[in-house]
């Protein structure tokens, strides 16, 4: 056979297409390895990325209920609905359909669906009916995102002590934002694979965590001896002309918060609303300089240590010099020969500071801390301050400051603090602990099962000794007996003790502005409640006696019949 | 006969050797069968998992018909609300009235006669409860009225 130029250029070109198939099919091979074994892993990754959708499983946020079990605060959820113009179908239909759920016009729904935005905000919080008939069309372009959503059924009535969850769900104030962690619950995990559009494939999950919901929280408060506190609290506001007020309300034996109100408050399901200085607790992150109703603590150390006894008598010239500065009394007078109950009594300055000095500044100083001056309480309420307590040897203590604080000058504590320190008087000289939250409850998200956590009452020192609280006790009875009249509630023994400090300022002390405060516990026998009351700037009258005191008779009154407390005479013939 | 050897058959008369064609017939049928199974295996699969989605939603829009139901309730009997639709009512605060007495209403359990005839428990329990009854209803009807009662302020 021969061939011919034509039979080699056919070998030829069978020769290369066989070498073009070979580098091909090398080519081929060679991507192949490197997809299959060098780039397997990142491709991997990529399809997992591309077909499965990680989602967050919310936790549901704890309850929180008054010690009734009372709602007080609760999750729900609202709804945000959208529109995506370009997907959207259905037209003027859906548009009256949705102006007709939303209560929103027409054209308002038509101008997002024309709107070149690929994103458009139909409404913002509407509630569940709302949300689940949007949901119910199943329109194509409209979204219905639900939105978690703290909610506060008993609105600012309790605002301080619950406190606010913003919108990213983080507690802030009050046992919210002290318990957050435990409010929130542990959030779980669905991995499901989804579709190229999106959606959710309908197969069963690759993997499911379920989420643990928070642990609900009761409350020590008592919703109704909170309404009580609240409704005083604000009459005495209009009554005399103050521009704000607390009423805190403690059992003295266990240190629980029976209820805690402040004025001007928020309405913590708008708190967006409020001013931001009104969300922190007055009742824990205020201070104030307590004025007359820190005697108690003076005359509680100075009887603890022996320097007084309530019959020591004192020649009262109106006028006393410590470290440099006269002290005088509130009117200026001198009273002559009196007793250290008269002293309490008429509270006089010049008694405090002399009892002070006799003291001297190390057991002064020493007995305010027993009491917490200075210190937090641990109260279980966020944003607490330590008030201010200067001692000796600060740069800031001067000699002076000896008799000024022994009657609330120069000092400055919470409301809490100085309501914890008088408990302890009431509590036959022991200080307890503050707190709000009464029991913990989880939920086991498997079994359903509740464990509850019972907050014990506990006891943080003994301030003074038991005769020393008793004896003081007494003495303040006769306080309110002679001296505090307003405050007395007939039938009933009352200790309690007035105060009417002034305000500083950068240039020294105001000229009229006030502090009116009272505190008071009963039955002095067998305390059952201690009630603070502090009025700021009360415009009607300066003076605690006649502002802060009645407003304390009209909340003991009140407290007697709700918490069925006898009058004395027939309560202690009851008693074996 | 030497260096012949007889034919012998496997198969018995009458029975057949499956032809190349009804192995590849039994084969696509089993494929078929095969690739049906796969088929209602995943209608299954995807009807369960679509009804569990399903289920779900009803679950939590449930959950969040129940969580407005109980945002409705607290708004109802909320503080406020109770007490407006209470002085609407005409309801007032009341004072409790305490009863002074001059003896205990009942005696300590201890000290309890127990009636002839009857377990010591039993009837010192019964026996309080009628001694309590019978002090009460004199006092309620007024016969146990005055130096011994007296009412809070």
């Amino acid at each position: 056979m021969v061939f011919g130029k034509g039979s080699t250029i056919y070998s030829r070109r069978l020769t290369l297409l066989v070498v073009c198939l070979v580098v091909a099919v090398t080519v081929i091979a060679g991507r192949l390895v490197y997809y299959q074994i060098f780039m397997h892993d990142d491709l991997e990754e990529w399809y997992h990325e591309q077909r499965t959708w990680e989602k967050t499983i919310p936790a549901e946020r704890g309850d929180i209920t008054d010690v009734n079990g009372h709602l007080l605060a609760l999750d729900t959820i609202q709804w945000d609905v959208s529109v995506s113009p370009p997907l959207v179908i259905g037209g003027k239909d859906l548009a009256r359909n949705l102006s007709d759920i939303l209560s929103i016009p027409q054209t308002t729904v038509l101008t997002a669906f024309d709107s070149d935005a690929p994103w458009y905000p139909l409404a913002k919080g509407v509630g569940f009916e709302v949300g689940e008939s949007v949901r119910a069309l199943d329109a194509g372009g409209v979204t219905c995102d639900p939105i978690p959503h703290r909610y506060y059924p008993e609105g600012s009535l309790l605002a301080h002590v619950v406190g606010i969850v913003n919108t990213t769900g983080v507690g802030f104030y009050g046992v919210e934002g002290y318990y957050d962690q435990t409010l929130r619950g542990i959030e779980g995990h669905k991995t499901v694979e989804q579709g190229p559009n999106g959606n959710e494939l309908p197969l069963l999950p690759i993997e499911e965590i379920l989420s643990e919901p928070g642990t609900s929280l009761v409350l020590t408060v008592d919703r109704n001896i909170q309404f009580i506190a609240a409704q005083e609290l604000g009459k005495a506001l209009e009554e005399y002309k103050a521009e704000s007020g607390t009423v805190l309300i403690l059992d003295p034996q266990t240190g629980a918060i029976l209820a805690n109100v402040s004025y001007p408050s928020f309405d913590p399901n708008d708190f967006v609303h409020a001013d931001p200085e009104l969300l922190a607790d007055p009742a824990v992150s205020d201070m104030w300089e307590p004025g007359s109703i820190f005697k108690i603590i003076t005359w509680a150390a100075a009887l603890d240590s022996g320097t007084i006894s309530p019959g020591t008598t004192f020649y009262d010239e109106g006028a006393l010099e410590v470290g440099g500065r006269i002290i005088r009394n509130w009117n200026r007078l001198g009273n002559g020969l009196v007793t250290m109950t008269d002293g309490l009594v008429m509270s006089l300055n010049t008694v405090a500071a002399f009892i002070s000095t006799s003291m001297g500044k190390e057991t002064f100083y020493t007995y305010l801390r027993r009491f917490g001056f200075g210190i937090l309480t641990d109260v279980d309420l966020q944003s607490e301050g330590p008030g201010m307590m200067k001692l000796p040897g600060d740069s800031t203590w001067f000699p002076s400051e000896l008799g000024t604080n022994s009657f609330g000058q120069g000092i400055a504590v919470t409301p809490m603090q100085m309501i914890v320190a008088v408990s302890a008087v009431a509590n036959y000289g022991t200080l307890m602990k503050p707190y709000a939250v009464h029991e913990l409850i989880s939920t086991d998200p498997e079994t359903g099962e509740e464990h509850v956590v019972q907050v014990q009452p506990m006891v943080v020192r003994r301030a003074v000794s038991q005769e020393t609280a008793q004896t003081l006790t007494d003495m303040l009875v006769e306080v309110v007996d002679r001296g505090a009249t307003l405050a007395q509630v007939p039938g009933y023994r009352i200790a309690g003790k007035t105060g009417t400090a002034q305000v500083p300022t950068a240039y020294g002390y105001h000229e009229t502005d006030t502090i009116a405060s009272f505190v008071g516990f009963a039955p002095a026998d067998d305390p059952q409640f201690i009630v603070l009351v502090k009025l700021d700037k009360p415009r009607a009258s300066p003076w605690g006696s006649q502002t802060a005191a009645p407003t304390f008779r009209a909340i003991a009154e009140r407290l007697f019949a709700y918490m069925q407390i006898p009058p004395d005479e027939i309560r202690v013939a009851e008693r074996p | 006969m030497k260096g012949k050897l007889p034919r012998v058959s496997l198969s018995s008369k009458g029975s057949r050797t499956p032809s190349t064609q009804a192995l590849i017939v039994i084969f696509i049928s089993l494929f078929i069968l095969f690739l049906w199974l796969n088929f209602v295996l995943t209608q299954q699969v995807e009807m369960i998992g679509r009804d569990i989605q399903v289920k779900s939603e009803e679950l939590q829009s449930l959950q969040r018909q129940g969580d407005d139901y109980r945002q409705a309730i607290s708004v109802k009997g909320s503080q406020w609300n109770m007490s407006e639709k209470a002085r609407l009512l005409g309801y007032q605060p009341q004072a409790p009235v305490f009863l002074r007495m001059s003896e205990p209403l009942a005696e300590p359990v201890s000290e309890a006669p127990a009636p002839a005839g009857q377990s010591s428990a039993l009837a010192s329990s019964e026996g309080i409860q009628a001694q309590t009854a019978s002090r009460l209803r004199l006092l309620l009807t007024g016969r146990l009225l005055g130096p011994e009662i007296e009412t809070a302020p």
